[in-house]
């Protein structure tokens, strides 16, 4: 780099080591130009002139700093080598320095604080924080023998600020498939689901919040015509909220009821019932240097009829062992007692097939394993597109 | 939709209205920390820099977090830097990193672009890390103007403080990187059973002059039902094959392409398949520019022979085929979205009427403030079905979709679009219940 600068000292040039310094234009990637320019409040102004050369050639960036007249040396010293280090910085990121560096951000954050940076200095928002989307999707595919569709549309509208959660949305969505399964008969299935749900939760300091959701939905797969719910909770947070992108460890009860109305009539010779329940949940989750692990436990219970009860666990795990090996798994597992809502009458082979309805069952599992062993020539960074692949 | 009876009508008011008194008073309550902060940095200069990060890759909820010194925006049109973020992969199955820093009101025309790569077993997190810190040296020259230049630094751990530092090694490998993938599948309950299980090895060799790619897999899916009475279906499908694809660059719009392969699969009726081709193509813009633009066109002719699992509907057990293809394939992925589109036309060089025409498109465009829309769409006119087997499917083998049925054409198409409006910022993450509503 070449430094034209008449008040920039050895000190200064000390301040910045990742760059070096060149005695001559003609030998330089970057040349800065430092000269004073007046300010009319008393203040002292300098602006820096970053001009690319060589394979920066054509990038220029112009920055200004400011200090107050009564600044020391050593202040205004320390204010020029800082701007200084930010002009280079873009210039250095693809320098073989480029791994040394990093930027640090002096925030005011006490710990277990939300933090606050940037967005603290903004103006007013005159939404007050409201973001409303509208969505909808189509999917078709056919051929002679089958064919399928599927539709969906949303509406939502959130609020999030670090104090408070809203998620007001409705969704809809249905979908038709048809098979030639003979030269004269055609079989045709269709489902469809709805639903309009809210969630508004209250922070309460950095470990707890509370709130609730509330829902209207219905499912033809799990012969649900109408369900309405409500169902208030707390949740804790054994490690602050704002580590989330790291490691939670969260507990949340549940407290609610909810009116069920069938589309047919259920295998308790039911055709709507209210049923009050509790759900308790467990749940972890770390993304740290060595890899990602989630876990969930979750129990579900009537309290009007006890016997109705649900338990269900599941984990996941994706770490780098070492070098080039990596493993990855998941896996569920749910003790089912609570198919109240089931159709009475039996399912055809093609609803059992084409999987279009719920059937009876005790329990449910899932698992998925997985590993990759890498070696050879990892580092090597070339980008060659020809040919696809 | 189904209509909803009156109590439900008045329960669901009810949920309205608490909705709505719960939220006014949150706009009391109003955003938090805000006001404190604010009055400290009430000083002269231009507000915080609003960045549109327009990434598919990126960890957005942790670079809120940890890339404070900026405001994130929803939307290009508000933003004061559009950051464009694409990636390719690499010779050593990593990825190479493209971000594009886009100056945009009063950084018209200053744009940035700075690259790096991560390795093919760095973990979602130092993945996020290594861009967290690539584009806070990016963003650092565009905020030196805002309030928080004051807390800023860009700091510097000179090589031998840094742990395995950049020594230049020699590549015993000669740039062979080898790879090989186990994974299993499982889920069952009462009355029905699915597993899946595939093995895969590669091996690949790449350089700017020979991209050399091998690989091998096989893969086995099985499916029971139990439809009561003691009547049990069970399903099975499988498949391997063995490919290789060697390519050398010959200038920089050229290349030459030579493939071979050897498969088997239950759906498409082969034993045994074995194809070999060799081909020319042609990118009208240079490749090193393929991550934004790339528009290419390919032929190649080849030779296949098949081996039948059950006699065709030609009545064939075993057959040579020579063949041609030409193919024209667009990418764009521009600040306005992404576009691409293919055409392929595959002949039979024995039977000049057996072809396939096949041609896809799809587009991810921002329209205006907060409209984007995305539309895929492809269709094939199929006259090349030479592997069907002869006889009838049954009902199962239909509706399992259990192997390839007669048919003069195939479609397939999605659309959808999406329109936000109201706040423009982002910044904040609540991660609080996360696990109820998501």
């Amino acid at each position: 780099m070449y430094l034209a600068c008449e008040i920039c000292d050895a000190a200064l040039r000390a301040t910045v080591a990742f760059v070096e310094f060149v005695p001559a234009v003609d030998q330089a990637d970057v040349s800065v130009a430092v000269s004073a320019v007046g300010d009319p409040s008393g203040a002292k102004a300098w602006q820096l002139v970053f001009s690319g050369r060589g394979q920066f050639a054509g990038e220029t960036r112009t920055l200004t700093v400011t200090v107050p007249a009564s600044a020391t040396v050593d202040e205004t010293r320390t204010a020029l080598a800082r701007t200084l280090r930010f002009g280079l910085a873009e210039y250095a990121a693809r320098s073989d320095n480029s791994p040394h560096l990093d930027v640090t951000f002096k925030t005011t954050q006490a710990a277990g604080e939300e933090p606050t940076g940037a967005a603290a200095d903004r103006g007013a928002d005159p939404w007050n924080y409201w973001v409303f989307r509208l969505g909808a999707s189509g999917d078709r595919f056919g051929e002679h023998s089958q064919s399928s569709a599927y539709y969906s549309g949303s509406v939502s509208a959130n609020r999030t600020t670090e104090a408070w959660k809203i998620r007001l949305a409705a969704y809809k969505s249905s979908s038709s498939s048809r098979y030639l399964v003979s030269e004269d008969e055609t079989f045709r299935s269709k489902e469809g689901n709805w639903s309009v749900d809210s969630l508004v939760v209250k922070s309460l300091g950095p470990h707890w919040s509370a709130g609730f959701t509330g829902a209207v939905t219905s499912s033809s797969y799990s012969n649900q015509r109408l369900v309405t719910s409500l169902d208030p909770a707390v949740e804790f947070d054994f490690f602050p909220y704002s580590q989330s992108a790291e490691r939670s460890l969260t507990l949340q009860y549940t407290v609610g009821a909810s009116r069920y109305s069938y589309s047919q009539i259920t295998l308790y010779d039911k055709l709507e019932e209210t049923m009050p329940k509790h759900i308790l949940a467990a749940s972890l989750g770390f993304r740290q240097p060595w890899g990602t692990a989630g876990a969930e436990a979750t129990f579900w219970q009537s309290l009007s009829e006890p016997s109705f009860n649900r338990q269900s666990l599941y984990g996941n795990v994706s770490v780098r062992i070492y070098k080039g090996l990596s493993v990855n798994g998941s896996g569920s597992y749910s003790r089912i007692r609570d198919q109240f809502y089931l159709e009475k009458s039996e399912a055809t082979e093609e609803e059992i097939l084409l999987r279009l309805r719920q059937i009876a069952t005790g329990h449910r599992f899932s698992m998925n394993f997985g590993f990759t062993y890498s070696f050879g020539s990892l580092s090597n960074a070339t980008v060659n597109p020809r040919f696809g692949r | 939709m189904t209509r909803l009876p009156v109590p439900i009508v008045r329960a669901l008011v009810t949920l309205f209205l608490a909705i709505v008194a719960t939220a006014a008073h949150a706009q009391v309550a109003g955003p938090p920390a805000a006001p404190a902060a604010a009055q400290g940095a009430a000083q002269a200069g231009p507000p915080p820099l609003r960045i549109f990060l327009d990434c598919y890759e990126c960890d957005t909820e942790y670079l809120r977090r940890a890339v404070t010194f900026v405001d994130y925006v929803r939307d290009r049109g508000v933003a004061d830097l559009h950051v464009l973020v694409t990636t390719q992969s690499t010779g050593g199955g990593g990825s190479a990193w493209t971000v594009k820093f886009i100056g945009l009101q009063r950084f018209q025309g200053l744009d940035r672009t700075l690259t790096f790569t991560t390795g093919p077993t760095a973990t979602s997190d130092e993945r996020r890390r290594e861009f967290g810190r690539i584009f806070k040296l990016g963003l650092v020259a565009y905020a030196a103007d805002t309030p928080v230049a004051p807390k800023l630094d860009v700091t510097f751990r000179s090589p031998q403080q840094t742990p395995g530092g950049s020594a230049i090694v020699r590549d015993p490998w000669h740039r062979w990187v080898f790879r090989t993938n186990a994974s299993a599948s499982m889920s069952g309950e009462a009355s029905s059973d699915y597993g899946s299980y595939r093995l895969n090895f590669s091996g690949s060799r790449v350089t700017p002059d020979w991209k050399v790619n091998l690989s091998a897999g096989t893969s086995y899916n099985e499916n029971t039902f139990d439809l009561g009475d003691g009547e049990v279906i069970k399903s099975i499908t499988e498949s391997s094959n063995v490919d290789a694809l060697i390519v050398k660059s010959l200038t920089g719009k050229w290349s030459w392409g030579n493939a071979g392969s050897i498969s088997n699969s239950s759906f498409a009726n082969t034993a045994r398949a074995v194809a070999g081709s060799t081909g020319i193509e042609y990118d009208f813009f240079p490749y090193v520019e393929s991550n934004r633009r790339s528009l290419t066109l390919t032929y190649r002719v080849g030779l296949s022979n098949y081996k039948y699992r059950e006699l065709t509907v030609y009545d064939k057990l075993e057959e040579t085929i020579p063949n041609h293809s030409i193919t024209m394939s667009l990418g764009l992925r521009q600040p306005w979205g992404s576009v691409g589109a293919s055409s392929t036309f595959n002949q039979h060089l024995n039977h000049m009427d057996r072809y396939r025409l096949s041609t896809f498109g799809n587009a991810d465009v921002r329209v205006f403030k907060g409209f984007s829309f995305y539309v895929y769409a492809g269709y094939s006119k199929i006259k090349d079905q030479i592997a069907l087997r002869k006889g009838a499917a049954t009902p199962e083998e239909i509706l399992l979709r259990l192997e390839q049925q007669a048919t003069n054409y195939s479609f397939n198409y999605s659309f959808g679009f999406s329109y936000s409006f109201g706040s423009i910022f982002t910044s904040i993450v609540n991660p609080r219940f996360g696990g109820v509503f998501n």
